[in-house]
């Protein structure tokens, strides 16, 4: 493998007069899984959504597979990327949100092929035998007719995670997938998302599930006020943080888990 | 005498402000040869405006125009070596369609003023003077006895200055009732809205012998001119009008058709039929010609105002300043005045500014589909909005750009939404499609109105209302199936 997926440099994101990222640089290797940790409000959904240029970074740079992110460089200045080109690069980043954001006048299967028949001009029947596989592989096949309100929160999101990968993705990107679900219905969408991992699946995921960081995670990344306070593999983070504000961090939120298994 | 004092003021307004506004647009159509006599002779046709409200003057009869200013304006254009062509005008707007250049002159018993003589050249035709009509059983004879009556007269008329100039004068007239047309008049003491009419004589005389409920109790002042309208500065065919005019009188013609008009025999007192019979053979057809104008308006404006509404929309949420821009202008613009006066632009202004004349069909069309796309602009905006902005966000991040992700996931769920709303929109554009009456466009109302008018049978409304209703239930009809059809579909 030559060189990460997914690289950033210097990644800065300024709502007017506030800035929510303040200087975010990050590698993630190909078959890596990264989860990203942090209190709320501390830029780590933001970082997600510049990572596919959902959000325009304010400063920084960001490459996938070593082509500029939403940018070009020209005579060592940087432009914006022409909107096709960056639509092009989009569809090599999955996302996943969430508030799942499934298309409610579609099947499940139809919200599957949406975007493999329009944007990657697949036909019908590849882009549906295609569709049908990935419901199978989230447990979805016997649904595949159903509309979005009649399918569950976990079945949506699950839903959801087959429509990304159906783009066939260089990276996953997932955003607080579980945040909306109860936790019966939030270990079926784990359980699809550590199995992706397992596949080599490279992801980034922004999760308060600290189990899952646990189970799954090649590297954990502790932000806090848009930035990055500390990272590691899970068995250090979890056990022997370096900083104190990790470690009062992990106390709060794992104290909570506690309470709610109570 | 009928007919003095101001155009409407909207339109004047509307006419005067395009002049300075336009700038370098010139009164005429520069594309017009300069002599109108000239014009007219290379044609063969004199095209004649008349407000065809005004029997016995001039009226539709089967959907026909005839009358005393009909047939000598017929001979006037003989004379010149031309055939007369008819245009229906609404009252308030003809002085203005005339300057516009939609026709050559205007035969409508129209009063010679000094204001407008300040407009237009007049050949005088006629005298005539002022009668008070009321119904059977009063005595109204002098003027002093119209002291404490209600007064019915029609608008912009000499009769209604003249009735004001009594109440200056100290005679205690208790109401002035003003009304658009003669035959509202008539209608109003009909229905006991009003006590008296003061109108012209020839107009009197011929409601009172259509109709027993009415008698001539009185007459009024010396009769005054009335006169052929001309735009200014075409000396030659102000000429050939009048010679024309005066071998006419001279050869005893204009008597002739003076007594057919206004001597023993007219009116015949005819005497409409049963309600069934006189709905089936005189009202049914023409309110169905009507209505068929008023669905084309409907549907036509509907469709083109839906189209050019999602456009506007779109324009209006554009991610780029200047095109956000237009769009704003355009529905500040159309939503801020109202309907009556962009239709009367659109009539009346346009040929002046632009040299675009469009008859009333294509202008009617235009100014209610450009009307109707303003609103609409905005409920389509309004429930582009309401969608959820996770659902853009997630086409995009699938790689869909702006456009595909609009048209396949937001707007298609915007369907069920903006139902409720267009209709109504749709209900409410149907009824101010009876607006365009004002450029005499025959729709369902104008038709009612006319058939109203010259029968003194109000109850013909009804039918007007039974049309529109019709038209409103269906649409909601419509749309209630599709709602339905949609729902179904689980959006």
């Amino acid at each position: 493998m030559s060189g990460p997926i997914l690289r950033v440099e210097g990644l800065r994101k300024s709502f007017g007069e506030r800035e929510v990222l303040r200087g975010i640089d990050l590698e993630v290797a190909a078959g890596e899984a990264v989860v990203v940790i942090g209190p709320s409000g501390c830029g780590k959904s933001t970082l997600l959504r510049c990572l596919n240029h959902l959000e325009t970074p304010t400063q920084g740079r960001i490459w996938l597979r070593g082509e500029l992110l939403g940018m070009r460089e020209k005579d060592g200045r940087l432009l914006p990327r022409p909107e096709p080109e960056v639509d092009r690069q989009r569809a090599h980043i999955g996302m996943v949100f969430q508030r799942f954001n499934l298309f409610p006048h579609m099947t499940a299967l139809g919200n599957i092929i949406e975007a493999p028949m329009r944007v990657k001009g697949l036909s019908r029947a590849q882009a549906e035998e295609r569709g049908l596989r990935l419901l199978e592989r989230v447990g979805l096949l016997d649904r595949k007719d159903e509309y979005p309100a009649r399918l569950s929160g976990g079945q949506q999101q699950r839903v959801a995670i087959a429509r990304a990968l159906a783009m066939d993705p260089e990276v996953m990107l997932f955003d607080e997938p579980t945040s909306a679900l109860d936790p019966e219905l939030a270990d079926e969408v784990l359980q699809v998302m550590q199995d992706l991992a397992r596949e080599g699946m490279t992801m980034v995921v922004v999760t308060h599930e600290m189990e899952f960081a646990r189970a799954v995670a090649h590297r954990v990344l502790v932000m806090e006020a848009g930035a990055i306070l500390e990272q590691g593999p899970p068995s250090v983070i979890f056990t022997q943080p370096s900083q104190p504000r990790t470690r009062e961090f992990l106390r709060k939120v794992l104290h909570l888990r506690a309470d709610e298994h109570a | 005498m009928k007919r003095s004092g101001l155009v409407t003021a909207c339109l004047l307004l509307a006419v005067l402000l395009v002049g300075p506004a336009s700038g370098a647009v010139p009164q005429a159509s520069p594309a017009e040869p300069a002599d109108a006599l000239a014009r007219i002779q290379a044609s063969g046709v004199l095209r004649v405006a008349i407000d065809a409200t005004y029997p016995p003057m001039e009226y539709l009869e089967n959907g026909k125009p005839v009358g005393f200013d009909v047939d000598l304006a017929r001979e006037l254009a003989r004379r010149l070596g031309v055939t007369a062509q008819f245009i229906v005008m609404d009252w308030d707007g003809i002085l203005a369609g005339l300057t516009s250049g939609r026709y050559d002159i205007i035969v409508s018993s129209m009063n010679i003023t000094p204001a407008r003589q300040q407009q237009v050249d007049f050949v005088e035709y006629a005298r005539m003077s002022q009668v008070f009509v009321t119904t059977r059983g009063r005595l109204i004879r002098t003027e002093e006895q119209l002291a404490g009556q209600r007064v019915a007269v029609q608008t912009n008329t000499t009769s209604q200055r003249w009735v004001q100039q009594l109440v200056q004068r100290g005679i205690a007239v208790q109401e002035i009732r003003a009304f658009p047309g003669a035959t509202e008049c008539f209608a109003a003491v009909k229905s006991g809205q009003a006590d008296v009419i003061v109108i012209d004589e020839p107009v009197g005389r011929f409601f009172s012998q259509r109709d027993d409920h009415f008698v001539i109790t009185g007459q009024a002042l010396e009769p005054e001119p009335i006169g052929i309208a001309i735009n200014k500065h075409e000396p030659r065919l102000t000429a050939a009008l009048r010679r024309a005019f005066e071998e006419f009188q001279r050869s005893g013609e204009l008597k002739q058709l003076s007594e057919q008009w206004f001597g023993g025999e007219l009116g015949q007192a005819v005497k409409p039929a049963g309600f069934w019979t006189f709905s089936r053979e005189v009202v049914l057809p023409r309110v169905l010609r009507g209505l068929g104008v008023t669905l084309q308006l409907t549907f036509g404006s509907g469709v083109l105002g839906l189209a050019l509404g999602l456009v506007v929309a779109l324009a209006r949420i554009s991610r780029r300043t200047e095109i956000r821009g237009v769009a704003t202008v355009y529905i500040t613009l159309f939503r801020g005045t109202p309907l009556l006066l962009q239709l009367l632009f659109i009539f009346f202004a346009l040929p002046l500014m632009l040299g675009v004349r469009l008859g009333p069909m294509a202008a009617g069309l235009t100014a209610l589909s450009l009307n109707a796309a303003a609103y609409i602009a905005e409920i389509f905006r309004a429930a582009i909005e309401s969608i959820d902005k996770g659902q853009m966000e997630a086409a995009r991040a699938l790689g869909m750009s702006h456009e595909l992700a609009m048209r396949r996931v937001i707007l298609p769920q915007t369907f069920r939404r903006l139902i409720p709303p267009l209709v109504n929109e749709l209900a409410a554009l149907s009824k101010d499609t009876s607006l365009v009456m004002v450029i005499a466009l025959p729709e369902l109302l104008y038709e009612t109105k006319q058939l109203a008018g010259t029968w003194l049978r109000p109850e013909v409304y009804g039918w007007a209302a039974l049309g529109y209703l019709i038209i409103v239930v269906a649409l909601s009809e419509l749309a209630r199936r599709l709602e339905h059809r949609l729902e179904a579909r689980g959006t």
